[in-house]
């Protein structure tokens, strides 16, 4: 699974559960494409991986977390 | 190079010897200047193993170092973030993050707990008399230990049971 593909079930995972669009947070969508590119380096060598993401963006004062259990196809 | 000095006129015999002279001493010559570059090729191939080596040290310690970056990453946040309920959550999957960095270097946790001592990779820190539990066996961990395949990073510092002294 390539990068790209691996950042796009991250941002679609954000947006669904927190109603957050990487794409108007430029710094969250860097720490999601850099997630995204160590998830696919591991994918290489390991079935499934987990991308943990703690304290991602800020919900109003509540932390936003993102945890995504990637598979390889 | 003539090897034997014929017998004959004196005048003969002192040109064959200075002839043999000037054939050694030009051997030897060559051969120092062989010797010479042998020693400066050593010497050079010792400095550069020695150089890469220390560039090899700093490739792994820049690339340890780079894992650990997301990690740093969730924690400087981490202190920044409001005392929100999530707080705590974040935390723990700050420690997930670290785990899996772990892991990935092949770092394992020392098991302990309900094992039998052994001293490759468990410290007794105390010893408790208990008539319930073998002798030996790994009672309470202070400190959880870690290792690299046969590589102890720390041991397990443990309490372990000691049989009864009338047993």
């Amino acid at each position: 699974m390539d990068a790209e593909r691996i950042y796009r079930r991250l941002a679609d995972e954000l947006e669904f559960t927190r109603g957050i669009r990487a794409a108007e947070h430029p710094e969250v969508a860097a720490a999601l494409r850099r997630a995204a590119a160590g998830a696919e380096a591991r994918l290489r060598h390991e079935s499934r991986v987990e991308v943990t993401l703690p304290f991602l963006a800020a919900d109003g004062e509540e932390p936003v977390h993102l945890s995504v259990l990637i598979q390889r196809p | 190079m003539p090897d034997e000095v014929a017998e004959g006129e004196p005048e003969t015999e002192i040109a064959a010897l200075e002839a043999k002279i000037e054939a050694i001493t030009a051997e030897l010559k060559e051969e120092r200047e062989s010797f010479l570059r042998l020693r400066a090729d050593v010497e050079n191939m010792r400095k550069r193993l020695a150089r890469e080596r220390v560039e090899d040290e700093d490739r792994l310690r820049a690339e340890l170092f780079r894992r650990f970056l997301p990690v740093l990453d969730s924690l400087t946040r981490a202190v920044e973030a409001p005392d929100a309920p999530g707080l705590r959550e974040g935390v723990e999957l700050t420690l997930r993050q670290m785990q899996t960095v772990f892991a990935q270097g092949g770092v394992e946790a020392i098991p302990s707990d309900g094992e039998a001592f052994d001293p490759r990779w468990h410290e007794a820190l105390s010893q408790e008399e208990r008539a319930d539990v073998p002798e030996g066996r790994v009672l309470e961990t202070f400190e959880v230990g870690y290792r690299i395949g046969d590589r102890v990073l720390r041991p397990a510092r443990v309490k372990v049971a000691r049989g009864r002294p009338d047993a």
